[in-house]
C-alpha cells in the first residue's frame, strides 16, 4: 500500500527522510551550542575536530577495540548461556518451575549491585568485567528463549520424529529455526543494552576502554572528546547493525515475504 | 515384505485434572497386508487420527502392539506420514522440505527433485512454502512421504481442505505414486466416496471409543477413475446394507 501511494503521489522516499531527519538533528544541536554558547555544550564542528584528533594522535581505536572485545564477549556469553538455559526451561516444566524464582531474582538485580559484587568477589579483572555484564543481559535471553520455546510448533517436530531424522537434525532443523526470531529479539536488544553497561563497568575498575577514557574527560570536564567518544562508539555500534545483525536478520527471515 | 498387524488393547486420554479419562480406543484389531491400500472410515471425532498417530510411533501412551512380520516392531519399518495439513518447515524451499527427510549419503543423489518434477514441480523447486497454493503445498507433502521409499506410508485425511477438482488430481497422483512404488499404505477419512476410489479394502471404525465395526472389500478393477458410477453403485449398496455405518454404528447383522 506504502509504496503504491508514494509511487503515485511523488511521496519522498525512506531514504531521503532518513537523511533529512539526520540533517536536522545536526542543525538543532548547532543551534542549541550557539545560543548557548558555553563549554558544555560544544557545536558539531569542534566535536568532529576533537573527534579526528583522537583519532590520528589519541587512543580511540585502542579503547574501542578494548570496549568491542568486551562487548562481544559478554554477548555470546550472554546468548548462548541463557540461550541453552532459556531451552531448557521451556522444555521441562519442573525445571522452569525450580529456577523461575532465580529468574525474577535475577532480572530485578540492579546493573550496578553486580558489577560492585563480581568485582568484590573476583577482583578488579578482564573476567569479573565480562561476566558482570554477562549477567545483567543474561535472565532477559532466558525469558525471551523461554517464551520461545513454549511457542515452537510440536506438529513440526512430529515431522521429525515420525521421519526418524535424528535428534541432531530435529534440533537444528526443526527445532531451532523456529526459535530465530526470538534469538533476533534477544540479540538485538541484548547488544544495545550490554555496550551501554561495559562502559559502567569500565569506568568502576577497568584502566582502559570507552568508560575509562569517558571517566577521564568527566573529571578534565571535557565535553567535546567526550561527544566525540560517544559518537565514535554509535557509529560502530551502527556498523554492526549494517553489517551483521541486519543481514543476518534478512536472511533468517527471508521466506517471510 | 511388510504387513501389519495392530493390536490396540486400550488408548485413553486423561481429561482435565481429576477429572475422568476420556477412551479414545478399544479393543480394536486390525491387520494390513503387503503393499496393501487400507482405508480406514469412521466419523468424525472417532479417533482416526490417535489411531495413525500409534501406529505411527508418536504415541507411545498405549496399550497394544503394532508389529510387523516376524513380530517386529513398527521401528522395524521406514515409516512416511502424510498429516491433515501439510507441515512444511516454512524456511526451508521445497526441495529442501523434501530432502531433509533424507540421510546424508541420499539426500544430494537427486531422488528428490527427480520427484518432485515427476510431481510437476519442477518450476518451484526453490521456492518457500507459503508462496505456494494449498494443493502444491500438498504435492510437497506428498513428495516427502514417497522420498524415503516406505515401507508404511500412513495419510490423515491430507486432502479434505481442498476443492474436489484439485483433490482429485491429487487422489490420481497417490495412485500413481502408489502403483509405481509398491507400499503398504494405511488412509484415514470420512468420506466413504473417496475412500472407494482409493482402498483395495476399507475398515470401519465405530464412534469413541473406536474398534473395527466391518471390513470391506473393494471389488473395482484398476485403475479406476473417479466419476465412474460404479463406485456410486458400490457406495449405496454398502450402505443399503448397514444402516448407520458412516454414523459408526455397527450393523446389527454382523457377518458370522
Amino acid at each position: 500500500m506504502n509504496t503504491i501511494r508514494s509511487i503515485t503521489k511523488g511521496e519522498i522516499s525512506p531514504g531521503w527522510l532518513r537523511t533529512i531527519s539526520f540533517v536536522l538533528l545536526i542543525v538543532i544541536w548547532e543551534v542549541s551550542a550557539l545560543l548557548a554558547n558555553s563549554r558544555v555544550l560544544p557545536d558539531p564542528w569542534s566535536v568532529a575536530v576533537v573527534f579526528y584528533d583522537h583519532l590520528i594522535n589519541g587512543s580511540l581505536i585502542y579503547d574501542l577495540g578494548i570496549t568491542l572485545w568486551r562487548v562481544i564477549a559478554a554477548f555470546v556469553l550472554a546468548m548462548v548461556t541463557g540461550t541453552a538455559i532459556g531451552i531448557l526451561m521451556g522444555l521441562r516444566k519442573r525445571l522452569d518451575i525450580l529456577l523461575d524464582g532465580w529468574l525474577i531474582l535475577f532480572l530485578n538485580i540492579p546493573a550496578l549491585v553486580t558489577i560492585i559484587l563480581c568485582y568484590v568477589w573476583f577482583g578488579l579483572t578482564e573476567v569479573a568485567a565480562i561476566t558482570a555484564v554477562a549477567l545483567n543481559k543474561f535472565p532477559n535471553v532466558i525469558v525471551t528463549l523461554r517464551e520461545g520455546t513454549r511457542a515452537v510448533d510440536r506438529d513440526l517436530l512430529q515431522v521429525a520424529q515420525v521421519f526418524r531424522v535424528g535428534h541432531r537434525k530435529a534440533f537444528f532443523k526443526f527445532f531451532l529455526p523456529q526459535l530465530y526470531p526470538y534469538i533476533m529479539v534477544a540479540a538485538r536488544s541484548g547488544i544495545a543494552l550490554i555496550w551501554k553497561i561495559v562502559l559502567v563497568v569500565e569506568l568502576l575498575g577497568r584502566s582502559n576502554g570507552i568508560g575509562f577514557q569517558l571517566s577521564v574527560f568527566f573529571q578534565l570536564f571535557d565535553i567535546s572528546s567526550i561527544l566525540a567518544y560517544t559518537l565514535a562508539f554509535v557509529i560502530v555500534m551502527l556498523i554492526v547493525e549494517l553489517l551483521f545483525i541486519g543481514p543476518m536478520d534478512r536472511y533468517a527471515t527471508r521466506w517471510r515475504k | 515384505m511388510a504387513s501389519l498387524n495392530i493390536q490396540i488393547d486400550e488408548k485413553a486420554y486423561p481429561m482435565s485434572v481429576g477429572g475422568n479419562e476420556r477412551v479414545a480406543i478399544k479393543n480394536l484389531r486390525l491387520t494390513v497386508l503387503d503393499s496393501e491400500f487400507l482405508c480406514i472410515v469412521g466419523p468424525s471425532g472417532c479417533g482416526k487420527t490417535t489411531l495413525l498417530n500409534i501406529i505411527a510411533g508418536i504415541d507411545q501412551d498405549t496399550k497394544g502392539t503394532v508389529s510387523t512380520d516376524g513380530n517386529l516392531g513398527i521401528e522395524s519399518m521406514r515409516v512416511s506420514y502424510m498429516f491433515q495439513t501439510p507441515r512444511l518447515l516454512p524456511w526451508m524451499t521445497v526441495r529442501e522440505n523434501v530432502q531433509v527427510v533424507l540421510d546424508k549419503t541420499t539426500a544430494n543423489n537427486g531422488k528428490a527433485e527427480e520427484l518432485l518434477s515427476s510431481m510437476e514441480l519442477s518450476d518451484s523447486l526453490d521456492e518457500f512454502p507459503n508462496r505456494l497454493s494449498g494443493g502444491m503445498q500438498r504435492r510437497v507433502a506428498l513428495a516427502r512421504a514417497f522420498v524415503t521409499e516406505p515401507q508404511l506410508l500412513l495419510l490423515d485425511e491430507p486432502f479434505v481442505s481442498l476443492d474436489s477438482p484439485v483433490g482429485n488430481l491429487l487422489r490420481g497422483l497417490l495412485l500413481q505414486l502408489w502403483k509405481a512404488r509398491p507400499t503398504t499404505v494405511i488412509f484415514v477419512t470420512h468420506d466413504l466416496r473417496e475412500a472407494i476410489y482409493l482402498a483395495d479394502r476399507i475398515a470401519f471404525l465405530s464412534r469413541g471409543p473406536s474398534k473395527v465395526i466391518l471390513e470391506e472389500t473393494v471389488p473395482l478393477a484398476r485403475p479406476r477413475k473417479i466419476e465412474d458410477p460404479t463406485i456410486d453403485h458400490f457406495r449405496r449398496d454398502l450402505l443399503s446394507q448397514h444402516d448407520n455405518l458412516l454414523q459408526g454404528i455397527a450393523p446389527p447383522s454382523d457377518k458370522s
